[in-house]
């Protein structure tokens, strides 16, 4: 398939299942809801190293919120319950609590619990206090400028982290200018996160590596300087790739997000874009295949 | 689901409905309910001897009871309650939703001593006074209520909230002596005045008091201090709101701690001018 001189390849993007949780934080205003949420975010691009991939979903105005003040919400993916777990904790207590005038709630419901507020309350001293308001817990953890609150529990779910895409271009302008339009169409979706930095990934990885204890290496594949030497998917023309990686919590978040990001690139005509791939690993990695042309169609 | 109305036929001089809560449980029909046995006149009888009996199909979650004719001799009503709506179109004697677990109680008219007492969840409206006792233990247990709500749109007498745990109480109109008394945790919101003895042996818990007059506290209490609204407030503001359509304002607070006596830190609320 050809769409204004940019080739969808017949391929497909691979995806696994994880775990993930959506947390609500609101602050007394938006930029501190914002630099709380950037802070819990930080170093979390990848389950390889960070142990989970972690993004802001949405803006909350005022009136979405639990408190009545401006939010944001975000989605965190790990690929265990355990390790879930453990990361919500840590950035909660270290990015959340620490962060000015910040309120932390839960922004789903299913019936496996992690423990928020249950656990940071300890740091109130015995001055903690809980509170039931209708079906919810919350702790009010006393504070240098007020009190923390913490809702008792998040909750997990089940999701898909790995959805993908790959833009192939000519010059480097056109392909960050077509990734940058590609991410600001799939950040309008709900229910989905691209974890990476602005949501853009350059070092694509494949699964394993000569050196022994390295879990994951560079796509050498689709690495245009390696033309030559290994047997590449890139073609001539193709100097640059970028990548975007999903994560959502159903097939059909993921598949949205790609839809709207490979249209916006299809759809805009850039001259130096050669064409969109994805990365797989020939079924092997994980249950879910999201092949391009299907999801174009 | 199914909507029934009992109607009480004559007035009765005194009776024990606890065994009415059985209907959460039941297939609804004619037979089942006319057989729900309950004490009429301190003897044994059935629903069906002293209620008229109408059912009809409705479109709703739940099945709903609505009562009528009784009257400040009509005892235990929502005893145990565990689903269902419940509405009784009028006065009520004590014990109405004791040890309550879940549902919603409504009445419009006023009731006795013991609403709400020990119950665990769901909710509570009275449109008219309640009596003593409201949300409290019964004598001589230690553990009042444990979760739940009650609204009360006017007055309730003394010993509001005693050893309550859990849940939100409030009270439009004005409250008794020894509001609070040994309260462990748990929200009550005063919208008027209140006698003497307030928050005594208090531990823990938050009284909101929207009248901003702070005397006859009868415990021993720390230096109040102003108090910007906290981010809780805002948290517990919109809940009331959304599903009370009660509006506690944009005020300044003034807050102190009780009962310092017994190294209580139950926070009290004044609501400034």
């Amino acid at each position: 398939m050809v769409k204004n001189s940019v080739t969808l390849h017949n391929t497909f993007a691979e995806a696994f299942p994880m775990k993930a949780s959506r947390l609500i934080i609101t602050a007394y205003s938006k930029k501190w809801a914002l630099e709380a949420a950037n802070s819990f975010t930080g170093f979390a691009t990848s389950v390889i190293a960070c142990g989970c991939e972690a993004g802001i979903e949405s803006i909350l105005n005022p009136a979405d919120t639990p408190d009545g003040r401006p939010g944001v919400s975000l989605l965190v993916f790990s690929m265990s319950e355990k390790e879930l777990a453990k990361q919500i904790l840590n950035r909660a207590g270290q990015c959340i609590m620490t962060s000015p005038t910040s309120a932390l709630y839960a922004g789903n419901i299913s019936e496996k619990k992690i423990n928020l507020g249950k656990s940071l309350r300890y740091f109130g001293d015995g001055f903690q206090i809980a509170k039931v308001i209708g079906n919810k817990r919350l702790w009010r953890i006393p504070v240098m400028d007020g009190e923390f609150i913490c809702e008792e529990f998040a909750y997990q779910t089940k999701a898909i982290g790995g959805g993908n895409f790959l833009i192939l271009g000519k010059t480097i302008d056109a392909l960050l200018e077509a990734s940058e339009k590609a991410v600001d169409e799939i950040n309008k979706i709900k229910n989905v996160i691209l974890p990476f930095p602005g949501g853009i990934v350059r070092s694509g990885s494949k699964v394993g590596s000569k050196y022994k204890n390295l879990i994951a290496s560079t796509n050498f594949e689709y690495c245009p300087t390696l033309r030559g030497v290994i047997d590449s998917k890139l073609d001539n023309s193709s100097n640059y790739v970028l990548e975007i990686v999903i994560d959502g919590l159903t097939e059909y978040d993921i598949m949205s997000a790609m839809r709207a990001g490979i249209s916006s690139i299809l759809d805009s005509g850039y001259k130096n874009i050669n064409g969109i791939s994805a990365g797989n690993y020939g079924g092997k990695l994980g249950p879910y295949l999201f092949w391009l042309k299907k999801i174009m169609s | 689901m199914k909507k029934v109305i009992l109607k009480l036929k004559n007035p009765v001089n005194h009776s024990d409905l606890r065994n009415l809560s059985i209907i959460n449980t039941i297939e609804i029909n004619q037979k089942n309910i006319s057989q729900i046995k309950i004490f009429v006149n301190r003897k044994e009888s059935i629903i069906g001897k002293f209620f008229s009996i109408k059912i009809s199909k409705i479109k709703s979650e739940t099945n709903e009871i609505e009562i009528h004719g009784c009257n400040k001799f009509c005892h235990h009503l929502g005893y145990r309650w565990k689903k269902d709506k419940l509405f009784i179109n009028s006065d009520l004697g004590f014990k109405v939703g004791f040890q309550m677990v879940s549902g919603e109680i409504k009445i419009n008219g006023s009731v006795d001593h013991f609403l709400g007492a020990e119950m665990t969840g769901g909710v509570i409206y009275v449109k008219g006074n309640a009596g003593n006792s409201v949300g409290s233990s019964y004598l001589g247990v230690k553990q009042g209520m444990n979760g739940g709500e009650i609204i009360i749109d006017g007055h309730a007498g003394d010993y509001l909230g005693c050893f309550m745990r859990r849940g939100l109480i409030i009270v439009k109109g004005n409250v008794g002596r020894f509001c609070c008394f040994a309260m462990i945790a748990g929200n009550v919101i005063l919208c008027k005045s209140y006698k003497s003895f307030l928050g005594l042996l208090m531990k823990r818990g938050t009284v909101y008091l929207m009248n901003y007059n702070i005397k006859n506290i009868g415990a021993k209490i720390t230096k109040p201090y102003d108090f910007v609204e906290p981010i809780f407030f805002k948290y517990f503001k919109k809940y009331l709101k959304s599903k009370y359509s009660i509006n506690l304002g944009n005020s300044k607070y003034k807050r102190f701690y009780v009962d310092r006596s017994v190294d209580g830190i139950g926070e009290i609320l004044v609501r400034q001018n």
